[in-house]
């Protein structure tokens, strides 16, 4: 028998933020909770005069981080090696973090702000949720590059090659897990913010709309009225504008945008679900972030296995000198499950912890399909669509999926946090 | 009726931090040249729209600096593309 939490299960929502490390988020966590692997304090990184600089609880909402921090590949990959070029035999060491921000503006005082986490006073909303519900030790960015390919990784399970901000056309064979779960006559949307933020994920999947795409008005909407779909994936707002209710504040995160007005939105998202007890009961809720966006972190990516030998990205995409087979995972980034049924106060060890897990965006669409999807039959579709259906990349085959975590107990509502904005 | 709860305060940003005037950066500039692409790819789901289609494609990319800019053309790419949701702002 299942856990009675995954037996009540029948929604999953994913809220993919932007551009933040785990540390630099949570790390601080480590201070009141020994089994988060977050940060002591200790940990450095030396600057471009040779001096170590350690970690700092100084991370502040806005106007720290300009220029915001390089996180493509070349960039990501001299932040994991240190700056040490592609060799057999390098070790990555989390050492390059100062040395590849300070080449933005060769500017020593600012290179050392990458270093900076925010105390966990300063992010009630997502430290509260992390201490309440489930946190991953363990959870990567799928690639050590940029937000699109990383994105990608939770919609398709691979890139498709992909390492950097480039449109990519669809490659097959592999479809998104929204066009699965259509086969699977079940339902999923993409809830972009509004029109103007729009989706980063336009591209390929439009051939579906209108049945993929809603706004974020449609969400709160669907959570009252009960009628959420099966999966759905939430996109915050990328862009500060003008609505006809005045000024819109971006709430992605993505440096320089306000962190505080994320976690407002964090809040949104997470009180539409549980302000209906039905939907609240029956929902699991992952917030994680797509990629650390250049932000300092102290745990060495996992490798992890090569995505198809198709998607190889070659030397001259990576722009190190070296191609790239999608067998190491990107920088470590927040990530939470909200859910009644998650046990309080849980914290899901990491790949260097015992009985450690690591997980990554690909773990997205192989939860739903392992979960949401683990009733249908693939046999009941034509052998065109079965063949489709059945397709994942090898990076989603080898994902590790996170429902395992619902349990037999519910948490009591008096207990859960109401955030409240005064 | 709302269900109780443990209530912990949070304060909200300042109006400061509105800044459309921003640069956008690069993922801003990317989701520009994607919603371009998009409107290319799938003409003959916007047909109907051909002028704006066409006035939106014409459009140097390299003009559109600001988060603003970029809210504006992707407002208006996103009407047409997804008429269902695009056309209206967030009330």
């Amino acid at each position: 028998m299942p856990p009675v939490g995954l037996d009540n299960l029948k929604h999953i929502v994913v809220l993919m933020m932007e551009n933040r490390s785990f540390d630099h988020m949570l790390g601080g966590l480590k201070a009141q909770d020994n089994r988060i692997d977050g940060l002591t304090g200790n940990e450095s990184n030396p600057d471009t005069n040779g001096a170590q600089v350690n970690v700092q609880p100084l991370a502040e909402y806005q106007s720290q981080l300009d220029p915001d921090p390089d996180h493509h590949f070349p960039g990501v990959d001299v932040q994991i090696f240190g700056g040490a070029p592609p060799a057999p035999g390098r070790v990555a060491n989390m050492q390059g973090f100062i040395k590849s921000y300070f080449e933005q503006q060769r500017n020593i005082e600012q290179s050392h702000k990458i270093m900076y986490y925010f105390p966990p006073k300063k992010l009630p909303v997502l430290t509260g949720l992390a201490t309440q519900f489930a946190v991953f030790n363990g959870w990567f960015s799928s690639i050590p590059g940029p937000t699109i390919c990383n994105r990608a990784y939770a919609h398709y399970g691979t890139s498709f090659g992909q390492v950097g901000m480039n449109i990519f056309e669809w490659k097959g064979p592999y479809l998104s897990i929204y066009e699965r779960v259509l086969l699977a006559k079940r339902t999923a949307k993409i809830y972009y913010y509004d029109g103007p933020s729009s989706t980063m994920e336009i591209v390929n999947l439009l051939k579906n709309q209108p049945k993929l795409f809603a706004t974020f008005d449609q969400f709160l909407a669907d959570c009252d009225a009960g009628s959420l779909p099966d999966y759905s994936f939430v996109e915050p707002n990328y862009n500060d504008h003008d609505s006809d209710s005045g000024a819109e504040i971006a709430s992605d995160q993505h440096p320089d945008h306000h962190v505080q007005h994320g976690e407002i939105f964090i809040n949104n998202v997470y009180n539409a679900i549980f302000n209906n007890e039905t939907l609240w009961n029956s929902t699991a809720l992952l917030i994680v972030y797509d990629e650390h966006g250049g932000i300092y972190d102290h745990v060495v990516p996992p490798a992890c296995p090569a995505d198809d030998d198709a998607f190889t990205a070659s030397a001259e995409k990576t722009e190190t000198g070296a191609s790239f087979a999608f067998d190491r995972l990107g920088v470590r980034v927040p990530a939470i499950l909200v859910s009644p049924w998650v046990p309080k106060n849980m914290v899901i060890p990491g790949p260097y912890q015992p009985n450690g897990r690591k997980f990554d965006h690909a773990s997205i669409p192989a939860t739903v399909m392992k979960f949401i999807l683990r009733d249908f039959d693939p046999n009941t579709l034509s052998s065109t669509d079965k063949q489709k259906f059945m397709a994942q990349s090898k990076r989603e085959q080898a994902a590790d999926t996170f429902l395992d975590l619902l349990s037999n107990n519910k948490q009591p509502d008096t207990d859960i946090p109401s955030f409240v904005v005064k | 009726m709302a269900r109780a709860r443990r209530v912990v305060y949070i304060p909200k940003p300042p109006k400061t931090a509105f800044k459309k005037d921003r640069r956008a950066g690069t993922l801003l500039q990317a989701q520009t040249a994607h919603l371009r692409h998009a409107l290319g790819k799938h003409l003959h789901k916007v047909a109907r729209h051909l002028e704006k289609v066409a006035a939106l494609l014409s459009v140097d990319i390299d003009s559109i600096r600001t988060e603003g800019d970029v809210s504006d053309y992707a407002r208006r790419v996103t009407a047409i593309l997804h008429p269902h949701g695009g056309k209206q702002t967030r009330k």
